[in-house]
């Protein structure tokens, strides 16, 4: 510890505990305080039965998530944050496209932090509200397995979903 | 980006592109319709489908993994009406939307109140897959006595968690009668005519075997959020269990003004086992803006 005096975080407070996250995609990895890490039902759990290594490895989640992930974790871990600041840090958060965002709410599911899940789902049903299907087909990545005339049919069917719609 | 605390370990060599901030511009977009060509050819299954993605190549299928909970999460977001679209983007789309554990009807998403009138019947009707957990209804003006009976029977015969509907009285109501769980809104203000009143509060615990504090507090609020609009009843009959609700507050007459001011007679439906007296703070909030009530106790056993 004396050894490594340019660090400044291990000078000035006792040692914290840490946690190492790292991302399978692109083995990046990140060293977080416990407390911020816990948010993660995941990680708790891990923890909490001794599952968790010295590095706890992520899977399907790439650096560039984790570190949102991470963000938000941290906003939410600081008792000082008002409920106002952490309003902003969220929107912040969620103010990326939507692809970065179906990826950051799978993130937040597999990872199960409550708070981000929603603020994340809120965000992407806000965007795909207004958008023509096909867009919204892309962005869930669904393909359209109607034939022309099966389409028409369901949508006849459910005409008063549809009613005053263009 | 991740911030002062956040050391990354392993830097990647010089030689290596810089790393650019994470912004809307720096994932391609052909990356994402590669991932849609991915998504299609990739088999899933229901449950390996987190142990399948760590070893394909893993950011390039995540489009098709979004499971129906995550969906049904994200859809409970809007209105229903934009759920019930979804039923065009696919076959497997079609009623997945049915299965929804969240309604929501806001008569403000529609332009004009006979679709939405519609549109809430036709739900109604249909045959739902799952409980429901969230109900809202939204609808300003009048709202027919036989949609308001399909709903609230919906709500009982699909084990409704939370239920919030939001709908104009008459102003010519004169007689209101409240059975079961306080509503957390109501907006009685307007009913200037309103002279009999009777509120037959249930404790959670009775019907759910589950009975949690939070469920009280829940109750109390919704209580005296129901108390502060009906203050021009004059008569009032209130249940025991909102007696007991109201003495858990002694300071209460301090804190709030009584919410009656035009109160002429008053009953209290007492449990002789429980509350035989009612607190004189409860009493006194009841009372203290209508001077000469006429205050009758009917005990039960």
């Amino acid at each position: 510890m004396a050894s490594a005096p340019e660090n400044e975080k291990n000078a000035s407070a006792p040692e914290k505990k840490t946690l190492t996250l790292k991302s399978m995609i692109n083995n990046e990895e990140f060293v977080v305080d416990e407390h911020v890490a816990l948010q993660s039902v995941t990680i708790k759990n891990m923890v909490d039965s001794d599952c968790a290594g010295d590095v706890i490895p992520v899977p399907t989640i790439s650096g560039e998530i984790l570190a949102l992930v991470i963000e938000y974790c941290k906003n939410h871990a600081n008792p000082s944050a008002s409920e106002d600041d952490l309003k902003k840090a969220d929107a912040g958060i969620v103010a990326k496209d939507i692809y970065t965002l179906i990826d950051l709410v799978l993130a937040a599911n597999f990872l199960d932090i409550k708070g981000l899940l929603e603020v994340t789902s809120q965000k992407i049903a806000d965007s795909i509200k207004d958008l023509p299907h096909q867009d919204v087909r892309e962005i869930f990545g669904v393909e359209n397995d109607y034939t022309p005339e099966e389409e028409a049919a369901v949508r006849a069917e459910h005409d008063w979903a549809f009613e005053g719609f263009p | 980006m991740v911030g002062q605390e956040c050391r990354k370990l392993h830097h990647r060599p010089s030689t290596e592109e810089k790393k650019r901030p994470f912004t809307i511009d720096s994932m391609p977009k052909q990356m994402n319709s590669g991932a849609l060509k991915k998504a299609k050819t990739l088999k899933k299954t229901k449950t390996g489908a987190e142990e399948e993605e760590v070893e394909e190549k893993m950011c390039t299928d995540r489009l098709s993994t979004l499971p129906k909970d995550l969906i049904h999460h994200i859809l409970s977001f809007l209105d229903t009406k934009f759920a019930a679209q979804t039923c065009l983007l696919s076959k497997r789309w079609r009623s997945l939307w049915t299965s929804l554990p969240n309604l929501a009807f806001y008569s403000s998403n529609y332009r004009k109140l006979a679709f939405f009138d519609k549109f809430v019947s036709r739900v109604l009707g249909l045959c739902w897959k799952s409980d429901v957990r969230d109900f809202h209804f939204d609808r300003p003006g009048s709202t027919r006595a036989a949609l308001l009976k399909k709903l609230v029977n919906y709500a009982i015969s699909h084990k409704v968690e939370r239920l919030s509907i939001d709908i104009y009285f008459s102003p010519k109501l004169t007689s209101l009668y409240l059975k079961g769980f306080p509503p957390n809104r109501l907006c009685a203000r307007s009913l200037l005519s309103l002279e009999k009143v009777e509120l037959d509060i249930f404790r959670p615990g009775d019907i759910f075997n589950k009975w949690r504090s939070e469920d009280e507090k829940c109750v109390v609020s919704a209580l005296t959020n129901v108390f502060l609009e009906l203050d021009n009843a004059k008569s009032v009959t209130l249940g025991s269990y909102a007696i007991e609700i109201l003495s858990m507050f002694p300071g209460l007459p301090k804190h709030q003004p009584s919410p009656f001011s035009n109160l002429k007679y008053l009953k209290l439906k007492l449990q002789r086992s429980t509350n035989s007296t009612v607190p004189y703070d409860v009493m006194a909030f009841l009372l203290n803006c209508s001077p000469g009530v006429d205050v009758v106790r009917e005990f039960s056993d």
